[in-house]
């Protein structure tokens, strides 16, 4: 199963060809409105059904669905094309909405990231199968592979150590890794 | 210097927001006193910032899966073409 289909089922969506045709339509017809390209208006959907489906079930969205998307596709055509939002209409509550804070990290960062998602893949797996798949402990292990829970957080354990070096030596060569 | 477990897993409740009122100020008490403190907890919150970017990196990857599938169905079609009819100008 993957990231998007475990997400649609925690927090009970549709089905996510569904989501996506329900809602694409809607920024689609916003994005050509304001004079993008069908480019912009792929970019720019995708990254609101991110910001979307990243958001923890434990905190669902104050809107519909796809008010909520077209309420941050708004958000970042202006953060994209235009400084000026008086440009695009907004609801009252989409100018309630905003994505996050670390959407668009630094070059930096995202280097830092490319590096740890290259060399350290199997521990980032591992590690984010621990934070974000909410499985409990004995199918976790079972998940990744290991006998036992107790094998599977010792792994953890390890990884976390791991990265952790990783992210301390680059942080020595490039100092604002830590900005 | 390598960081004890014990200290690597007090870091996390403490970044992660697990730590009783009381012991989040013992702790803050502690990491205002000690600069390597302040520097391994920095360092570890870099790392649930770029365990995020991993997950939105994976998220990312499957709303780019979805696009492909519902883009090439040839069922789809009309979903697509009046996607496309909208930026014909």
């Amino acid at each position: 199963m993957t990231v998007l289909e475990k997400k649609a089922q925690e927090v009970g969506h549709k089905p996510l060809d569904q989501l996506y045709e329900e809602t694409f339509p809607v920024v689609a017809r916003f994005v050509s409105k304001m004079g993008g390209s069908f480019q912009d208006a792929r970019d720019i959907f995708h990254d609101s059904l991110v910001i979307f489906l990243e958001k923890p079930a434990t905190h669902p969205v104050p809107v519909s669905e796809g008010a909520y998307i077209l309420g941050i596709a708004k958000h970042l055509w202006c953060r994209k094309f235009t400084s000026d939002k008086r440009k695009v209409s907004f609801e009252d509550s989409e100018l309630q909405l905003s994505f996050p804070e670390d959407y668009f990290p630094s070059v930096k960062t995202m280097h830092l990231f490319q590096v740890i998602r290259l060399t350290g893949k199997k521990c980032m797996e591992i590690l984010h199968a621990f934070y974000y798949s909410h499985e409990p402990m004995k199918s976790l292990a079972r998940m990744l592979g290991y006998s036992n829970a107790h094998s599977a957080t010792v792994q953890k354990h390890k990884c976390l150590e791991k990265i952790r070096e990783t992210v301390q030596q680059k942080s020595m060569k490039y100092e604002d890794f830590l900005e | 210097m390598k960081t004890s477990w014990n200290e690597i897993q007090l870091i996390e409740k403490y970044l992660l927001g697990h730590l009783s009122t009381d012991k989040k100020i013992l702790f803050e008490q502690r990491m205002s006193d000690s600069p390597m403190l302040r520097v391994n907890v920095d360092v570890q919150r870099k790392v649930y910032d770029l365990l995020r970017l991993y997950n939105r990196w994976k998220i990312r990857a499957d709303v780019e899966r979805v696009h492909e599938r519902v883009f090439t169905d040839p069922a789809k079609a009309p979903f697509t073409e009046s996607i496309l009819l909208l930026f014909k100008r």
